[in-house]
């Protein structure tokens, strides 16, 4: 319709230069055009696993697999009867953390190594953690630390104990070093934490006659009292930097209670050789890598053993994809050992991901028919494989807390993993001695490079161990679903910027953005008329701007009653209760600005402001988003998927109204002023956790004080789930809904 | 005086008298003497740095910021401390009890021989071996007359954690350096190397691995001047004028790298060297100011040092150093340095150190090899027990007698004093209940030293063969109711191809000890991380177990020198630099009391700090720290123990950069400007003006009058014209290359 329009005025008008009409073309379509790029985004999305590529070693220095692994049987025994041994210790001792850590210092003084302990309180802010059914076993939930977070520290005796050991690579001038974590719990010792402290004690001694060290190896073993990931971020912060009077009374303290611990009985600490220098804080040079393993008994999934793999850092930061190649391909090639990585269990069974998989492989078979060597489907199996991985990687990347010890390691820009391995109950010592080669081949192999870890990728994602989508690939669904934003803003604020300089711009034809004939004809009266429209524009930034205060103080609200000490339940309902006073403030002093600045307002603009408001939010969203990809991709992905149909789709109710009772309605119009409603009805602050609820309320324990719980938990990882929620998710939201409620003029007016 | 009865028939043996708790307050009292003796001691130590090694390339540029010594992360005091390269900083640190600081009052403490049946060549060729300074005045009285002589000796010892210790030591002494002289076996390289560079006194070293001062030790000779650091070392003191010293420098590291084949060559650049004044110098020019001599004798700016960290150390500069004995390693000690064996090792320090016994005197060229060796033994895995070894077993060669040319030639084999205590010990034990009914006659002997434990076949061990000699070491009180360490002397003048020498030990029992370790354990590290700051933080701890609680001992200080080269591309903030004494800042003149800053000037020379301070006997942790800029460059820096992760861009990914910024800033650029100066009115009048060249013209003028169906029937017929012509082209083409 506004088409024909624009034929008949391009005629008489000189032809405009080719970008102005390409933009033209794009405004003139935009809605079609926004339509496409969503949907084209969501099929990216969903095709990702077929645009993986096969991972490859990019470092040539690596050399995975060149040097025959030394790990032998007797190693294994070694292993097997260090698990005995601690075994029976712990279960003749009380005090379990004193006859591990006395055992492993003397094990690790025997081997030659460099001996040390490192006793820390729990940290101030006690870092609890999501129950979030699939992060079992990696976090500790402490339910009892309220009371323990508010005393003075100083007046508190540390009250866990790592013990660390260090070999010197006997030609090397140790300036760098890398970093074996075997976290066991002594609260909870049994049969694992034997092992894996065993197998860690094995293939240290076996290291320790290496020659081939170009690196020192730390051998960290975390006392996991309040879980792996504080002991070792608390080893880490000293390690980097040391608290600056760290001779105090509180380090007195410290070597007193090392003292107490092990030299109970004077004999054998006597043949401590360093028992002096325990106390001391011993470092090897910069931390090159960090590898944290753990042996779990399980049985075999299909025959073969397998490790678990979890990479992913805090929001989402991966380590370098060649660390994780590395121990692939040691682990398929040399060790036959079946590598996965660790998935939600629930998605593999989505039967619509099936459906999808089965879709695109009906059309690959219609392709093949033309050209029968184009071939691009997975198998439907496989696709759904893949995809729950992808989706499981993702969903750990949108929480945002790492997905284990190796977190901490990156907040140091250490490149770290976990690896847990599986071993059965029968055929034990085969299995241990090829989990011993394979540790020892990946640390040989990361010992031969010579620089820092930067040949291969950082921003990917694994669909499978061998499979990897990189940057250049996950960007362009994103880029798809962001796209539209920015267009559909210009589209609305053209036609208004083109009312207030009608008299000059030459090109100013282009009205077709409206939706109607009429809209189109009251724009041209109103340039007549020469209203300025900047009053709506003033107004509008007002508006908005008022808004993001709000979700600032929202956030800042949170992070304040989060360190009052009362209960979760009554600091939920204290931030709603400020947060809902908070946004009548905000709004009230939106309407006491605008109404200040009224005299500029005439009704036409006012008629428009909507369309301004809806404007300023879509560039306000599509920065945020776009801002929000660098910091932690997959929820922006998430954001853009959520936040696009909201602020494309939202209309005024009554504009939407009475569209649907003009002359010139469509089908399709009035299709997409529903969907966009109902979405903005469904993603608002108060839609959005109906929703979960009524979907995810059996599976989770939502209660408010978990929701609480779960809040706190975020801001205390510094997750950027938080932040894109209160400040980029609810102005928009917020902004939505009051566009969807703006009461237009009357229609005669 | 107990041992020397008995040396001929059963060797000697070990004093068993500590046994017993009754002489505890003696003994105690006996140890702090001792005490005071060693920290009488001087001795010092630096802390190595290091700096951009630049064969390192784009890809890792290393340096050495800075670093305790050696192993890890501790560093002894009482080591010589060493180091270090192009950029480094090294620290010394010197402990003297303040109230005497004779330097020589090594000689006090060091090793006063009470020896048995031991020939006073030995024990001086020994003894220059632990005081290198004194070896002129006992050479003189042993080689009275003589031009030339040359002595070899190999000193093994046990270590506490199984490895064993090899220190090859040779001795070559020149009386006289004519330029005309010809010389019989003092090599000519090194004394055209003397006479050339005017040289006064000139230490190189090339090590690979780590002195573990903890465990090794760092009071002994060996590990207090012998340990050395990563890479290669060297410093030279010049006797000529200051101006002429960088020149003679600048030559002297081109003809010791061709003379070793390392790339001592990159220590010519001034960039990399430093111009040490307190720590490291000349023993003549002290001993002279002892003499009575002007008390600042030392000319300041004649020394120089420079260190290579990352210098591999291979064959290639063994076999050079090996052509400066008379015999090779055809003939005598020599013949053990099995490649492969050597190699393999946990350290391996190869030195050559050149001396005057006097400012132009007779030219005494040293050359060691310090090799910690693990000796290959199949044992159970996991066991604690010592692994037994033997010369086949750790160079899979026999000693088949000595270098004919050798003045003396002599194995050693050190059993130290805490290894010699714990034997005690263990063979009280096992006789104790013989023992219980004669507390009588034990007192009694304990005092004359009458029950000792023999020293090659003991509940310990067993030594095959039986040695020649024994030598009792002094412990400076001259009190002898204490254990004190062995030496077993083998002499190789007995041994020949048919009666080679295969010394060989064999642990009965699992013996705990440790080596006697320095009074401080120091450590030097980085703080911080991220890209832009960090602090560099040197620390030292006091080892407690020397017993320094004394009152009269804690009155006096400590003097500790730090060196410290740090790279001109490393940014020091000098004025950061903080103490903190047992965790308390102290205002930094309360300690120190000598400061040498040399600041770092861009490409030209690195910043060395030379700071002498004095501790109070009673620290117990001091710690410095200095801020730096990581920002300056665009660099890793290494050290020995520390790696400065500077702000480095990717430097395999700079075309990538490259190519995006330049595109967005064309794009950028290009478009702004195309905004600001087109007038697009202005254009499209000129356009409608003069629309189009003459063909246009002539087109449009020919399409006049057409209707447009004529029109557009001429449009697609020009077209397939020119498709036609690019058909026919084509056929054209392909028919000629098919001709």
């Amino acid at each position: 319709m506004a088409k024909s329009a624009t034929g008949e005025e391009r005629s008489v008008e000189p032809k405009p230069r080719p970008l102005v009409r390409l933009g033209r073309q794009l405004i003139l379509h935009v809605h079609i055009i926004s339509f496409f790029c969503y949907v084209a985004g969501v099929v990216a999305i969903l095709i990702l696993p077929m645009l993986a590529k096969n991972t490859y070693i990019s470092e040539n220095a690596l050399m995975p697999g060149s040097g025959n692994a030394a790990f032998s049987n007797s190693d294994t025994l070694l292993a097997r009867s260090s698990a005995e041994e601690l075994e029976r210790l712990v279960s003749q001792n009380v005090n379990v953390q004193r006859a591990v850590s006395k055992w492993l210092i003397e094990e690790m003084t025997a081997t030659g190594a460099d001996c040390y302990v490192h006793p820390f309180s729990l940290p101030a802010s006690a870092l609890s953690s999501t129950r979030f059914p699939t992060s079992s076993g990696h976090f500790k939930w402490n339910t009892s630390n309220a009371s323990v977070t508010g005393g003075d520290l100083e007046e508190q005796a540390p009250s866990a104990m790592s013990v660390v050991g260090i070999i010197r690579a006997p030609q090397a001038e140790g300036n760098e070093a890398v970093v074996l974590v075997t976290p066991y719990d002594p609260d909870d010792f049994w049969h694992e934490s034997a092992l894996t402290l065993g197998m860690g004690l094995a293939l240290f001694s076996r290291l320790s006659q290496a020659l081939w060290l170009a690196r020192d190896i730390v051998w960290l073993v975390p006392d996991s009292k309040y879980g792996v990931y504080p002991a070792v971020a608390n080893w880490l912060e000293e390690y980097h930097h040391p608290p600056i009077n760290h001779i105090s009374s509180h380090q007195d303290m410290k070597l007193e209670l090392l003292r107490k611990t092990l030299s109970e009985d004077g004999e054998s600490s006597q043949q401590l050789i360093d028992s002096q220098t325990l106390g001391d804080f011993k470092r090897a040079g910069t931390i090159a890598t960090g590898l944290v393993y753990e042996l779990k008994s399980g049985l075999r999934q299909g025959g073969v053993d397998t490790i678990t793999v979890w990479a992913e850092g805090p929001n989402g930061q991966m380590p370098n994809l060649d660390f994780i190649n590395v121990v692939n391909s040691i682990a398929v090639y040399r060790e036959s050992l079946q590598l996965r990585l660790e998935t939600i269990p629930g998605i593999k069974s989505w039967t619509w991901l099936k459906t999808v998989g089965m879709v695109f492989e009906e059309i690959n078979k219609l392709t093949r028919v033309i050209t029968p060597s184009w071939s691009f489907a997975l198998p439907a199996a496989t696709y759904a494989e893949n995809m729950a991985t992808l989706f499981s990687s993702m969903f750990f990347q949108i929480i945002g807390l790492p997905t284990g010890a190796h977190g901490a390691f990156r907040d140091y820009q250490i490149d770290a993993i976990t690896l847990q391995f599986i071993i059965p109950t029968q055929g034990q010592d085969y299995v241990l001695a090829k989990v011993g080669r394979h540790l020892e081949g990946v640390i040989r192999s990361v010992n031969n490079l010579l620089e820092k870890w930067h040949q291969s990728f950082f921003l990917y994602f694994l669909s499978a161990l061998n499979k990897y989508i990189s940057v250049g690939v996950y960007m362009i669904p994103f880029g798809l679903l962001v796209l539209s934003l920015p267009l559909q803003a210009a589209a609305l604020c053209y036609p208004v910027k083109e009312a207030g300089s009608a008299t000059t711009d030459v090109s100013t034809q282009s009205s077709k953005i409206n939706s109607t004939k009429q809209r189109a004809k009251k724009q041209r009266l109103e340039r007549k008329s020469g209203a300025d429209d900047s009053g709506s524009w003033l107004e509008a930034l007002v508006l908005v701007g008022a808004v993001q205060l709000w979700a600032f103080f929202a956030a800042l609200a949170l992070f304040l009653i989060s360190g009052t000490k009362t209960t979760a339940e009554f600091k939920l309902r204290c931030w709603l209760g400020v947060v809902a006073l908070s946004l009548l403030v905000a709004f009230t002093v939106q309407k006491f600005l605008t109404g200040s600045m009224h005299y500029k307002r005439s009704t036409q603009a006012h008629t428009q402001s909507w369309t301004v408001v809806k404007a300023v939010t879509l560039g306000i969203t599509a920065i945020d988003l776009a801002v929000m990809s660098t910091i932690n991709f997959p929820v922006s992905l998430i954001g853009a998927l959520t936040l696009v149909p909201m602020c494309l789709g939202v209309f005024p109710i009554q504009h939407s109204w009475r569209y649907a009772h003009s002359d010139v309605k469509s089908v399709v119009g009035i299709a997409a002023s529903a969907v966009g409603t109902v979405w903005t009805l469904a993603m608002s602050p108060i839609g959005l956790p109906l929703l979960i609820w009524s979907f995810y309320g059996h599976l989770l324990d939502i209660n408010s004080e978990n929701v609480w719980n779960f809040a706190e938990s975020l801001l205390q990882w510094r997750s950027a789930l938080l932040p894109h929620i209160l400040v980029i998710h609810l102005p928009c939201a917020v902004l939505c809904l009051y566009i969807l409620l703006s009461r237009l003029p009357s229609q005669r007016q | 005086m107990a041992g020397n009865s008995s040396s001929k028939t059963n060797g000697a043996r070990i004093d068993n008298s500590s046994r017993s708790a009754g002489c505890s307050s003696r003994r105690r009292g006996d140890e702090i003497r001792r005490e005071a003796g060693d920290w009488q001691s001087m001795a010092f130590m630096l802390v190595r740095s290091m700096k951009r090694n630049s064969e390192a390339g784009a890809k890792k540029v290393e340096g050495l910021v800075a670093g305790a010594r050696g192993c890890g992360d501790d560093v002894l005091l009482g080591n010589h401390l060493k180091a270090i390269v192009p950029t480094g900083s090294a620290i010394g640190q010197r402990c003297c009890n303040d109230r005497t600081m004779a330097n020589n009052s090594f000689l006090t403490s060091g090793l006063r021989s009470r020896q048995v049946g031991a020939s006073r060549a030995f024990v001086w060729g020994w003894f220059l071996c632990i005081v290198p300074f004194l070896i002129s005045g006992c050479h003189s009285v042993a080689d009275k007359g003589r031009e030339e002589a040359f002595s070899e000796d190999l000193l093994i010892r046990p270590l506490s954690d199984g490895k064993v210790l090899n220190h090859f030591y040779f001795k070559n002494y020149l009386h006289t350096l004519g330029s005309a002289a010809h010389n019989h076996v003092f090599p000519k390289a090194i004394s055209q190397l003397v006479r050339k560079f005017h040289i006064s006194e000139l230490e190189l070293s090339f090590t690979q691995g780590r002195w573990n001062y903890e465990r090794w030790g760092a009071l002994d000779p060996v590990g207090s001047s012998n340990a050395k650091p990563s890479g290669v070392e060297l410093w030279a003191e010049f006797d000529v004028p200051s101006d002429q010293v960088d020149p003679t420098w600048r030559n002297l590291t081109h003809a010791l790298s061709g003379l070793f084949c390392a790339s001592i060559n990159f220590l010519e650049s001034p960039a990399v060297v430093a111009a040490p004044s307190l720590v490291f110098g000349s023993r003549i020019n002290k001993g002279a100011s002892k003499e009575g001599h002007t008390a600042n004798v030392r000319k300041s700016g004649v020394v120089r040092y420079g260190a290579l960290p990352r210098e591999a150390v291979c064959t290639e500069n063994l076999t050079p150093w090996l052509k400066l004995l008379p015999c090779r390693d055809k003939a005598g000690i020599a013949t053990l340095l099995d490649r492969p064996s050597v190699y393999k090792g946990y350290y391996h320090s190869l030195r050559v150190h050149v001396g005057r016994s006097q400012p132009g005197g007779a030219v005494i060229l040293e050359q060691t090899l310090t090799l910690v060796l693990q000796p290959a033994q199949l044992r159970e895995r996991g066991s604690k027990e010592l692994p037994n070894w033997s010369l086949t077993s750790l160079f899979a060669r026999k000693l088949e007698g000595r270098c004919p040319l050798a003045k003396s030639s002599h194995v050693l084999l050190e059993l130290e004093r805490p290894l010699v205590l714990s034997v005690e010990r263990l063979a009280a034990s096992k006789s104790e209940p013989a023992e219980l009914s004669d507390e009588k006659s034990q007192q009694g002997r304990r005092n004359d030293k009458g029950r000792q434990v023999d020293v090659a076949d003991n509940p310990a061990f067993h030594m095959s063969p039986y040695p020649d000699r024994v030598f009792v070491e002094s412990q400076g009180s001259g009190d002898i109711s204490q254990a004190s360490s062995l030496m077993l002397d083998y002499d190789l003048q007995n041994h020949s191809s048919a009666r080679p020498l295969n010394l060989a030990m064999l642990w009965k029992e699992r013996v705990y000890w440790s080596s006697l370790r320095g009074p401080f354990r120091v450590s030097r590290f980085l703080i911080g991380s991220g890209n832009e700051k960090g602090s560099l933080a040197i620390e030292l701890k006091r080892n407690f177990d020397l017993p320094v609680q004394d009152e009269v001992v804690a009155a006096n200080d400590v003097e500790v020198t730090i060196f410290q080269v740090v790279a001109w591309y490393v940014r020091l903030y000098l004025h950061t630099l903080t103490a903190r004494v047992d965790g308390n800042q102290v205002p930094l003149q309360n300690i120190i009391t000598q400061m040498l800053v040399t600041p770092a000037e861009d490409r030209l020379s690195p910043a060395v700090l030379e700071v002498k301070l004095k501790l109070p006997r009673n620290v117990s942790i001091m710690s410095l720290t200095m801020d730096f800029d990581k920002e300056a460059g665009s660099v890793h820096v290494y050290t020995d123990n520390l790696l400065v992760p500077l702000a480095t861009p990717d430097f395999s990914m700079p075309y990538n950069v490259i190519t995006f910024t330049c595109t967005v800033l064309a794009l950028y650029f290009g478009s702004l400007l195309n905004t600001l100066r087109r007038r697009i009115g202005e254009e499209e009048r000129l356009a409608k003006r003069a629309s189009g060249g003459k063909l246009k013209e002539s087109i449009s003028r020919f399409m006049e009058g057409k209707s447009a169906t004529q029109k557009k029937l001429i449009k697609v017929s020009g077209v397939i014209l020119i498709a036609g012509i690019a058909v026919a082209f084509n056929y054209a083409l392909e028919y000629y290359q098919v001709l």
